[in-house]
């Protein structure tokens, strides 16, 4: 249970850069999602951290001691692949015992260690089965408790939800939080798979490149997003560009007071489509940005209503999720309202 | 159906016929006496080739054991060498691997004949020919080349992701290997190694150059036997042949094939 530091790590594999200066913290007992599209150096981090990659630079601390010199045996960061690998030529009880085996523990602890960790991911009383007889899902399980059973200082998890069918996600989304809850490991883990990340990790680490974009709790993630890349990843965005001056934000800074006026910032804004409203008549309130708009589009979703809104004084038309509150037809004039306290502003 | 039906049971009874006739005209040649032509079945039977054989003062048990020996270490030394070789080839990226590769199977495209003339003088010189580990070296000639080939595809199908997994256990590299590696690649070993028993143990020419007649292996008795057309004693030592490789198949079974694993159809 270890506060694990990365400092400007990178690592290339002939010629290609996957990590570029990556740094990274992850505290004590938290738990962390790698999150980006394959190819973004998500799991080469986690095999930097175990061990299993050489670095070409930087380094990794686990409690503010460097590991980098360590071999993987010896380090403790144990890395539970996508794949699972369950070892097929030992029963159940064999597989989640080899690491305190390895480590010359007694048989009649390690026993109890694994009664104890099948209860603890559900599958109690499969000691003496072997992996083959085990549905994906179970082996997977089998896997996770393989790993905890050596109390990792790190537990490092390669995409352990996607490969699963649909239906068992959900039942190792809950699983996996349980476990972390119970044991207080600290877990990095990575996906591409945003729900995933927003769902079980305490903090999502976003991944782009080789580095990292930025880190944040889901919340600070979706509602405050440092750029489009971010903001994109956690779902639909609606962009503005703009000038602020203090609490005022001008579209296109088109009010001509700005000419003369060199403190005004150059700000693009990102409000997502849920944080709009539509109205017959005009509000006016100080947090809100009103502008006269048309319907250019609507699509009817069942419980919610999707528009697409070209305000006058905007260039792009804006995209706003509307929860039957009104209804309105395509053509239809309108007033938009953007709320900007649940904007974010991004650098340009 | 009905039709294809036929066809299927021709070709099985056809292809068992193949395999079965000859092992029964073996067995019927090895337990009888007299048997003139052109009479279709031997006149009697008797045990007369078994006592023969038995007999120490032919050496042929004897000689069976030293095949045995020569066979056992050959296919051990062989096995020792593909494992490393093997992993080698089958994970590892270094240069001049396709070479190593061609050079690997080079024994069986270059007649070992043409190489054993050579072996031959230099054995003479180091002291080995004439001797029991020089036969046992030279046999390692047409050995490795199957073994090797054999490990580095297990090795392929296997990949190094078991290991590392191991590995981020807290596995040594002492562990891995004996815990992990080796129970894996049992069934390639397996393979391999029945492969090499028995081209040790039907080393005819290799073992006669290198030997020089001194080392007499099973075949050596063997082989004047089936030239010279005594059908009933080629037959009994055919047959002992056989049982001596089968009963290595089995014992090697029994060793290296765990029986949890044949069950797992994630078994190579």
């Amino acid at each position: 249970m270890s506060r694990i530091t990365i400092e400007n790590l990178s690592k290339k594999f002939d010629q290609k850069e996957v990590l570029k200066n990556l740094n990274l913290e992850v505290r004590a007992e938290e738990m962390v999602a790698l999150l980006g599209p394959s190819g973004c150096g998500k799991t080469t981090t986690l095999k930097l951290i175990s061990g299993l990659l050489a670095a070409d630079t930087g380094d990794i601390k686990f409690d503010g001691n460097s590991v980098i010199e360590l071999p993987t045996e010896k380090r403790g960061a144990v890395l539970v692949f996508q794949e699972n690998l369950l070892f097929p030529h030992l029963n159940i009880e064999e597989n989640i015992a080899f690491g305190l085996k390895m480590s010359g523990v007694e048989k009649k602890i390690r026993t109890s260690r694994v009664t104890e960790l099948l209860e603890l991911v559900n599958l109690p009383g499969y000691q003496k089965r072997m992996p083959g007889e085990l549905s994906g899902g179970q082996q997977q399980r089998i896997a996770l408790a393989r790993a905890l059973a050596v109390n990792p200082r790190v537990l490092l998890l390669d995409e352990p939800i996607s490969n699963l069918d649909a239906n068992l996600r959900e039942e190792m989304r809950e699983l996996i939080r349980k476990i972390h809850e119970e044991e207080n490991m600290t877990t990095i883990f990575v996906t591409h798979d945003r729900e995933e990340a927003l769902l079980v990790a305490d903090r999502i680490a976003v991944m782009k490149n080789g580095s990292l974009e930025q880190i944040g709790t889901p919340e600070e993630l979706y509602r405050s997003p440092v750029n489009r890349y971010v903001a994109n990843f956690f779902g639909q965005a609606n962009y503005i560009r703009g000038c602020k001056l203090g609490d005022e934000f001008y579209p296109d800074c088109q009010n001509t007071e700005l000419k003369h006026d060199q403190e005004a910032e150059k700000k693009l804004v990102m409000i997502r489509p849920e944080f709009l409203h539509l109205t017959k008549e005009e509000f006016s309130d100080s947090d809100l940005m009103v502008l006269k708009s048309k319907i250019i589009k609507r699509s009817y979703a069942g419980e919610r209503i999707y528009y697409q809104v070209e305000a006058d004084k905007l260039q792009d038309p804006l995209r706003v999720i509307d929860y039957n509150l009104s209804n309105f037809e395509a053509g239809e004039e309108v007033f938009l309202h953007i709320p900007l306290a649940k904007a974010a502003y991004l650098k340009e | 159906m009905f039709k294809k039906n036929i066809y299927r049971k021709i070709i099985l009874y056809a292809l068992i016929f193949l395999f079965a006739f000859p092992l029964l005209l073996l067995l019927v040649w090895a337990f009888s006496g007299r048997w003139p032509w052109p009479n279709l079945i031997a006149e009697s039977f008797s045990l007369e080739g078994w006592r023969y054989f038995i007999d120490p003062a032919n050496g042929a048990v004897e000689s069976l054991a030293t095949s045995v020996i020569i066979g056992v270490a050959v296919t051990f030394i062989t096995l020792l060498i593909s494992i490393p070789a093997g992993k080698a080839m089958g994970l590892y990226d270094f240069p001049g691997k396709g070479a190593v590769k061609i050079l690997v199977l080079a024994p069986l495209i270059v007649p070992p004949l043409a190489v054993t003339m050579g072996i031959h003088i230099n054995f003479m010189l180091l002291g080995l020919a004439d001797k029991f580990i020089g036969v046992i070296l030279v046999h390692l000639i047409p050995t490795l080349p199957y073994s090797i080939r054999i490990m580095t595809h297990t090795f392929e199908g296997l990949g190094d992701k078991f290991e590392a997994q191991a590995r981020v256990l807290g596995a040594g590299p002492l562990q891995r290997f004996i815990h992990i590696t080796l129970p894996l690649i049992s069934p390639g070993l397996f393979s391999a190694g029945i492969l090499v028993f028995i081209i040790s143990f039907s080393q005819y020419l290799l073992t006669f150059l290198i030997g020089g007649g001194r080392i007499i292996t099973f075949t050596m008795l063997l082989f004047p036997l089936v030239n010279s057309g005594d059908r009933m004693l080629a037959a009994v030592y055919s047959l002992v042949f056989i049982a001596a490789a089968l009963i290595f198949t089995l014992l090697m079974e029994r060793v290296l094939v765990n029986p949890a694993e044949k069950r797992d159809h994630f078994y190579i």
